[in-house]
């Protein structure tokens, strides 16, 4: 009887761990589910809607699809001339459907849009999961280094250094098995600029990105490491779509528009005749599907990992900053320790109302000419910056709950304001904010993920990684998940804990 | 020999006038009691003598140090850590450190304010348990004691470092009849010990049978007086 009773608040305890996953499996389940079709599909599609909807991510930039700075709302790129050229010949018109880049593939699936124009290259792994067009463009892989640094020379002299590319591009992939440590970005400024503060040893990009961004002082292209082919991306099933948009392309490449295009954003990456150009010296094809071996699970452990060691110094730093902006918020009959609340307060108020990926972006690019941070550290200091904020309204609330007799009996019998800080306010207090931090690591540690936007590969950055390339977001998603939460319970049961510590305490 | 004195001292809430221009002196080893109807400012007087509360106008003298109500806050806060360092003060909820033990609470004083030795403090910290009839329970939280014993230990608390008066907010007004006969024999003996007290009451037996002169505040006055009706005293 005592060891039934004993057991079953631990089922419990383990049901509950369970069946947030549970509900998280059914989910990804459900969005895996192609989605149903009903009406007309592929060519007769577009042409009954009227409207080729060609999915692509402004983020990308100059020159390929951009807001035309002097009017908002305008978009220019060469990619947009081309879409808009093959629509004319498709007989419809062209829609831009906005969409992050690393995610066109399983959107394009979902029937977000008609097509992928967005510098989607053609890669054999590609190529088994949505139908590729005739390349519109053939851009050369350009290496760019510093003027100074004259170990690199080709691809086999990368073996060991930082190598900045975008994830997930046929550049990524090149590296892998040159040795080379990859270091993932989001935008194609960015490489450039940390490749000119020394954060990273050598930058490889398409042309297209080179030509604009890579044209730093104090940065050389070191040379071409091959080609490869913009195509358009079209659903499988969708063949007839696909003999349009191949017609299409290659009417325009006969009348010599495609050419005009080109030349009017200046590029000159490659021959773009289709029958000229042969496939790029790509690695061999993965496999079609994201595949759990112990080299995967190393990679998400040690994704995990950086998440873990990015969230407890960046918990630390919060922990220590927000004590000191919570005690100078303390009321004071100083001139000067007022000046110091008030700065506090705008401290807090800026910190918690801005959002951390812009603090994140700032500290990172936006100080870098000022200070160099590296990546790991921008991350744990930025996350650091941000939570400081909410800890010291943890802390305030704490002590705004401490007994004020007791505050008030210890400076009867004499202490000065530090010492009933010491004694009386802060041991109350710490444990009336006890819960609320341990709370607040939990959330730090989800937002964690955020930092993969200044190249830290930490876990949900290392999942995104593993199913683009397994196009598989199911079983890398359950992962990384069970992770989190292998992370994040413990807490859990901490907060709740020191929830009910604190109970027994008041009552 | 007077150990606390008040020269024109005077307060206000905003625009409520609590008391004006009140002068006393306490003598060593003296009871004084201050009554008046609820709510007059009896508390924040005495919070006034040491600096728990401002005062607007006026002095408040113990010993060598002196608290100007007009001071600049550095001056203010220097004489007022000064004045308590001669003057305990027993509150009315009597505010024992929650997280520290009744012994704990005692050592406070001499161990982190004076700066003594721990070890040193033990003895003479348990024998001001034995004295208020509390020692038994020296490791007990604060909130394990009960209404009476909690205040026995804040006496003691406020006894461990020597001060020469007392300043106590309601001391018997949760006290039964016995209880209250018991801390009248403490403060009985802590009289002759020549340690002064000021105690803000409405208690008449007890404050005739400490012996002790009556103020009464009211319409923000400060007056010594009897009870209005002496016969009260006899009649209760």
């Amino acid at each position: 009887m005592l060891s039934s009773e004993r057991a079953a608040p631990s089922v419990l305890a383990t049901a509950r761990m369970y069946t947030p996953l549970l509900a998280l499996f059914f989910c990804l389940s459900a969005a895996c589910e192609p989605a149903p079709s009903s009406g007309p599909r592929g060519l007769a599609r577009v042409q009954a809607q009227g409207v080729l909807r060609w999915g692509a991510d402004i983020q990308g930039g100059e020159p390929y699809v951009f807001e035309d700075p002097q009017q908002a709302g305008r978009l220019l790129g060469f990619e947009v001339e081309i879409a808009e050229a093959l629509a004319r010949e498709l007989g419809v018109r062209a829609e831009l459907v906005q969409n992050d880049w690393t995610t066109l593939v399983p959107s394009l699936e979902r029937g977000t849009f008609d097509v992928i124009l967005n510098g989607l290259e053609a890669t054999p792994a590609r190529r088994e999961r949505i139908a590729l067009s005739r390349p519109y463009y053939v851009f050369q892989e350009v290496l760019s280094a510093r003027e100074a640094d004259t170990r690199i020379k080709d691809l086999a002299s990368l073996r060991g250094l930082r190598v900045g590319t975008l994830a997930n591009t046929q550049a990524w992939d090149m590296l892998e098995p040159a040795g080379a440590e990859r270091v993932p970005y989001e935008g194609v400024e960015e490489p450039y600029l940390d490749l000119v503060h020394g954060r990273i040893d050598a930058v490889l990009l398409d042309d297209v990105v080179a030509d604009r961004y890579g044209q730093k002082p104090g940065l050389r292209t070191v040379g071409s490491l091959g080609t490869g082919e913009y195509v358009v991306g079209v659903q499988r099933s969708e063949p007839d779509l696909l003999n349009a948009i191949e017609r299409g392309l290659y009417n325009l490449d006969l009348s010599g528009q495609l050419q005009q295009i080109l030349e009017r954003w200046q590029l000159h990456g490659g021959d773009p005749a289709p029958s000229a150009a042969a496939l790029p010296a790509a690695p061999a094809p993965k496999h079609a599907s994201f595949d759990l071996g112990p080299h995967q699970l190393l990679l998400f452990l040690e994704g995990a990992w950086v998440t873990i060691a990015i969230s407890m110094v960046a918990m630390l730093i919060a922990v220590l900053l927000g004590m000191l902006l919570a005690l100078a918020r303390l009321p004071s009959p100083y001139a000067l320790r007022r000046g110091l609340a008030a700065l506090a307060t705008v401290y807090v108020e800026v910190f918690r109302g801005t959002p951390v990926l812009l603090q994140l972006y700032v500290l990172y690019y936006g100080l870098a000419s000022l200070v160099s941070l590296d990546a790991f550290t921008a991350a744990a200091l930025g996350l650091g910056l941000n939570y400081a904020a909410y800890e010291a309204e943890i802390y305030r609330a704490g002590i705004q709950a401490v007994p004020h007799g007791e505050v008030e009996a210890a400076r009867a019998m004499g202490m000065s304001g530090a010492l009933t800080l010491r004694r009386v306010v802060l041991p109350h207090a710490a444990r009336f904010s006890l819960p609320g931090v341990a709370n607040d690591f939990i959330s730090l540690l989800k937002d964690s993920s955020l930092v993969s936007v200044i190249t830290v590969v930490e876990l949900t950055k290392r999942m995104t990684i593993a199913a683009v390339d397994g196009r598989s977001w199911l079983l890398p998603g359950i992962l990384c998940a069970a992770l989190y939460l292998v992370m994040s319970y413990p807490l859990s049961l901490l907060a709740r804990r020191f929830e009910r510590h604190l109970g027994g305490h008041k009552r | 020999m007077t150990v606390l004195e008040t020269r024109g001292l005077s307060k206000s809430f905003g625009e409520r006038l609590i008391f004006e221009n009140v002068s006393l002196s306490l003598g060593r080893g003296e009871a004084l009691v201050l009554t008046g109807p609820s709510g007059a400012g009896k508390s924040t007087f005495l919070r006034c003598l040491n600096g728990l509360e401002r005062a607007d106008r006026g002095e408040v003298i113990v010993q060598d140090a002196c608290i100007r109500a007009e001071a600049r806050p550095r001056e203010f806060s220097e004489a007022v850590r000064s004045v308590r360092s001669h003057v305990g003060f027993v509150f009315q909820g009597h505010c024992l450190f929650s997280h520290r033990s009744v012994l704990d609470n005692v050592l406070e004083g001499p161990v982190h304010v004076r700066g003594l030795k721990r070890e040193a403090c033990v003895p003479r910290a348990q024998s001001l348990l034995e004295r208020v009839g509390i020692a038994h329970r020296a490791n007990a939280l604060p909130r394990q004691l009960s209404h009476g014993e909690q205040q026995r230990v804040a006496i003691a608390r406020a006894l461990a470092l020597d001060p020469q008066v007392l300043l106590l907010d309601e001391p018997t007004s949760a006290l039964d009849r016995d209880r209250t006969e018991q801390l009248t024999r403490l403060l009985g003996s802590l009289l002759r010990e020549g340690v002064a007290m000021l105690a803000v009451t409405h208690d008449q037996r007890f404050a005739a049978s400490l012996g002790a002169r009556v103020h009464r505040l009211e319409h923000s006055r400060v007056v010594e007086t009897l009870w209005e009706r002496p016969s009260a005293i006899s009649s209760k």
